[in-house]
């Protein structure tokens, strides 16, 4: 069953749909997951006139990107600063060695591209700030904050908010990760979860790809259902796993 | 399967590691606070000050929470503050908010 909550529009996708129809071509790439029951090709057109903010691409946040590309997301704008490090490379799945010392956003474009050539991409050397998440928020109709900041997090929350947009958010340390949606009414605001910067986060985390990349399909999983309007977008819940001991648990956020 | 004179706790994320533990069992006769249950834990494990913050945030009989740490029982993340009641036989889970990416 739906929840009736996860059934309300985003409310700032374009009206035109005609804008939005699919080509032949569109409909041979997404032909199989055209076929998932409550998605079909109105929900296709629905990724399809969709732009979806993600804040940093790296080991997180460049897997929800390849998987919303691949899955035919209209627009991504993609927010994250800095050049490529060596040590991106165990987890930043669209950095490549030979970017090494290059802008990190240059290669998730370049890699984004070659998937899927249709795919419109804003990119933003920029981390959000205080200082600019109005303005990068303004741009999107949902967003994924894969942010290894608390700063980050928080700002770009407060934004969202004032937008009224989704916020999915994602998040992984060591061998654990964390998963829920932010959309406030309809769900606690971020700031009811995490009031200040909490102490002790440090910048640098213990991590396997593979955890953040576990983590990262589940957003871009959420982000598709939230913007073709099926299935049961984790409003008021998160999703605790552990890989540890391969242990998944939903956890009721009052 | 709790003891019945213990509260048992589950750490996780950045708690765990600083305590170097993931479970512990806090003897308990009666019914206490969890500012209590922290201030023991800060005794026992004095590394979770990183993520607890100093053992004088718990003399207070009443207070928020350290930000983003979620209380979890039985599935459900409690609104708990310092003063919150728990008593043995209680499952929690301490869940520091986590934000790698």
């Amino acid at each position: 069953m739906q929840n009736e909550s996860s059934k309300q529009s985003l409310g700032r996708l374009p009206q035109n749909m005609n804008s939005c129809s699919l080509t032949d071509e569109e409909r041979e790439t997404y032909a199989w997951q055209m076929d998932v029951r409550d998605f079909g090709e109105t929900g296709q057109q629905k990724l399809k006139r969709a732009s979806v903010l993600i804040s940093r691409v790296g080991g997180l946040g460049s897997v929800v990107a390849y998987e919303l590309a691949a899955a035919g997301i209209g627009r991504l704008i993609l927010a994250h600063a800095g050049n490529v490090q060596p040590s991106d490379l165990n987890r930043q799945l669209l950095m490549t060695h030979d970017g090494i010392g290059k802008p990190r956003i240059d290669s998730a474009v370049r890699r984004l591209k070659e998937l899927n050539p249709r795919l419109e991409i804003v990119s933003i050397p920029e981390n959000i700030s205080a200082g600019n998440a109005d303005r990068i928020i303004a741009m999107s109709d949902c967003i994924v904050d894969a942010a290894p900041m608390f700063q980050e997090r928080l700002a770009m929350n407060d934004a969202a908010e004032k937008q009224g947009k989704p916020v999915i958010e994602a998040a992984m340390y060591e061998l654990e990760a964390s998963l829920t949606v932010i959309h406030p009414p309809r769900t606690q605001r971020f700031r009811d979860l995490v009031p200040d910067v909490p102490q002790g986060w440090q910048r640098r985390f213990p991590v396997f790809g593979a955890v953040s990349g576990t983590v990262g399909c589940m957003a871009a999983m959420e982000v598709i259902k939230l913007v073709a309007e099926f299935g049961d977008p984790l409003l008021n819940r998160m999703v605790r796993i552990d890989l540890r001991s391969m242990r998944f648990d939903t956890i009721r956020l009052l | 399967m709790t003891n019945q004179n213990q509260i048992l706790i589950e750490l996780t994320g950045p708690l765990e590691r600083a305590a170097g533990c993931s479970q512990v069992a806090i003897p308990c006769d009666s019914s206490q606070t969890l500012g209590a249950v922290f201030a023991w834990l800060l005794n026992q494990y004095p590394a979770a000050k990183n993520v607890l913050g100093d053992s004088s945030r718990y003399t207070a009989t009443e207070g928020d929470l350290p930000p983003g740490l979620l209380v979890v029982c039985d599935s459900v993340s409690l609104k708990a503050r310092l003063e919150t009641a728990v008593k043995a036989g209680d499952r929690l889970t301490l869940m520091p908010m986590i934000s790698g990416g």
